[in-house]
């Protein structure tokens, strides 16, 4: 997943959802799903009001 | 599962005040309804600061129920970045509310009038049949296939159900608030007024409220537009703001929440499908109040779906009644709004300051309802055109 959930912090609002241009994620009751369609545009990123949602950096070696 | 149907006249997805509205609506009508609500209670968790409109209002809804009313509100106190109070009166100007039960109450209200109500029953998906559309639901882990003639989408800021139906609901970042709340206690101050504060390092391009609730609690929250935040979130700015004015308060609930406030969708409609509320983006672009909203949107989305049962055309085409009524009565009044938050964005503090001087004067002798008219609207703008240099050209 390119987009990382901090589920200590997600409040579950679904605002992201509404600023995703790629019908990335979707919003299951108190579960946040991110699908791969995600092209890393950082909105829900900077929209996200408690600072839930972190890109991740795939380049980096596992 | 215990008598969900396979087949229903129109299924409604959300439980808020918007889709309550739309089913009871519908019920009364004679229409067959199936109102779904994703989580396991309708009301909870809340996504609001609980100020809903006044009583005679809300009483064209429901019959208002002191179970559900924390109090009336009389006055608004506004505080531009210096720090000055504004005071104004404004009798009877709303309501602050339980959220829970009130949208409860509403669900409730739509039982009563003959829809079907389950709540922990998710939309997943929707394809279009012959006559309709297919919903799939997802309840207790089970799917379900549900035909039904039309759907009515009031499945909030995060509506699926408009993206199903290939509508176009994404929103750019100035087109949304990002928004977090604390209900704190210890909070002192009179009951029935509304506190704003404003400011670019308070809740740069939106607000910060203080809501009295009962027992010397508050709803103390911030709106900020994404593209105005610096390297800050909102709850960085909340935090801040609580440190600095309530630094011994305990906060005993925790809302956040994404605010549509870039105006309404161009249509509400698709075929066999209409949004309302929150996924119509029907919030006020200014006060980024919706619940009233919601709810007369509820009402005409019903009605014109029952309209269109009646004459056995659900289509686009004659569903966009729907639109027409909507903008009819509030188009214009949204296009000024949203223009008046652009401009609102570009405001300096010492622009706040300047325009929280003249604001004294702009609403002496406006009543609430005032405040919501086209003539108000207009006026601000012109003072802005006045009062801010940089607004020099729309003078």
């Amino acid at each position: 997943m390119p987009i990382d959930v901090n589920s200590e912090k997600c409040g579950y609002c679904g605002g992201c959802v509404v600023v995703c241009h790629d019908d990335a994620i979707e919003l299951a009751e108190v579960n946040l799903i991110i699908s791969n369609a995600c092209t890393m545009c950082n909105a829900c990123v900077v929209f996200c009001p408690v600072g839930a949602l972190k890109s991740v950096d795939h380049e980096r070696p596992v | 599962m215990w008598t969900m149907k396979d087949q229903y006249d129109v299924v409604v997805v959300g439980a808020g005040p918007g889709g309550s509205m739309a089913a009871k609506s519908l019920a009364d009508r004679g229409v067959s309804v199936l109102l779904l609500e994703k989580r396991q209670e309708i009301g909870a968790a809340v996504r609001c600061a609980e100020v809903v409109g006044p009583r005679d209002v809300i009483s064209r809804f429901i019959p208002v129920d002191e179970s559900w009313v924390y109090h009336d509100l009389d006055e608004v106190w506004l505080y531009p970045p210096n720090g000055k109070q504004l005071r104004k009166d404004f009798p009877q100007c709303g309501m602050m509310v339980d959220r829970k039960r009130f949208d409860k109450a509403l669900a409730i209200a739509a039982a009563n009038a003959g829809a079907e109500v389950r709540t922990k029953t998710q939309a997943m998906g929707l394809e279009r049949v012959r006559d309709g559309v297919r919903l799939t639901v997802r309840h207790m882990g089970r799917e379900h296939k549900i035909d039904a003639r039309a759907i009515v989408g009031a499945d909030g800021v995060e509506s699926m159900v408009g993206r199903w139906a290939g509508m176009k609901t994404a929103l750019g970042l100035t087109k949304v608030f990002s928004s977090v709340q604390y209900q704190l206690t210890g909070i002192d101050g009179p009951p029935n007024v509304l506190q704003f504060y404003f400011g670019n390092e308070i809740a740069p391009g939106g607000y910060l409220w203080v809501f009295p609730k009962a027992g010397g609690t508050a709803n103390v929250g911030v709106c900020v537009s994404p593209s105005c935040q610096k390297d800050l979130k909102a709850l960085d700015y909340l935090d801040r703001f609580v440190q600095d004015r309530f630094p011994y308060a305990s906060s005993v609930e925790m809302v956040m929440g994404g605010i549509p406030i870039g105006g309404p969708l161009k249509t509400f409609v698709s075929d066999n499908v209409a949004l309302v509320g929150d996924a119509a983006h029907q919030v006020n672009p200014l006060s980024a109040g919706g619940i009233v909203n919601a709810m007369e949107a509820g009402i005409l989305a019903g009605g014109t779906i029952a309209d269109g049962l009646a004459s056995g055309d659900v289509s686009e085409r004659s569903l966009r009644a729907y639109d027409r009524k909507w903008f009819e009565e509030s188009g214009n009044l949204y296009r000024l709004h949203a223009r008046l938050r652009r401009l609102y964005y570009k405001l300096s503090d010492d622009d706040l300051n300047r325009l929280g001087d003249t604001l004294e004067n702009l609403v002496m002798d406006r009543s609430p309802n005032d405040l919501y008219s086209l003539d108000f609207a207009k006026s601000v703008v012109k003072t802005m055109a006045w009062m801010i240099p940089k607004f020099r050209f729309m003078r």
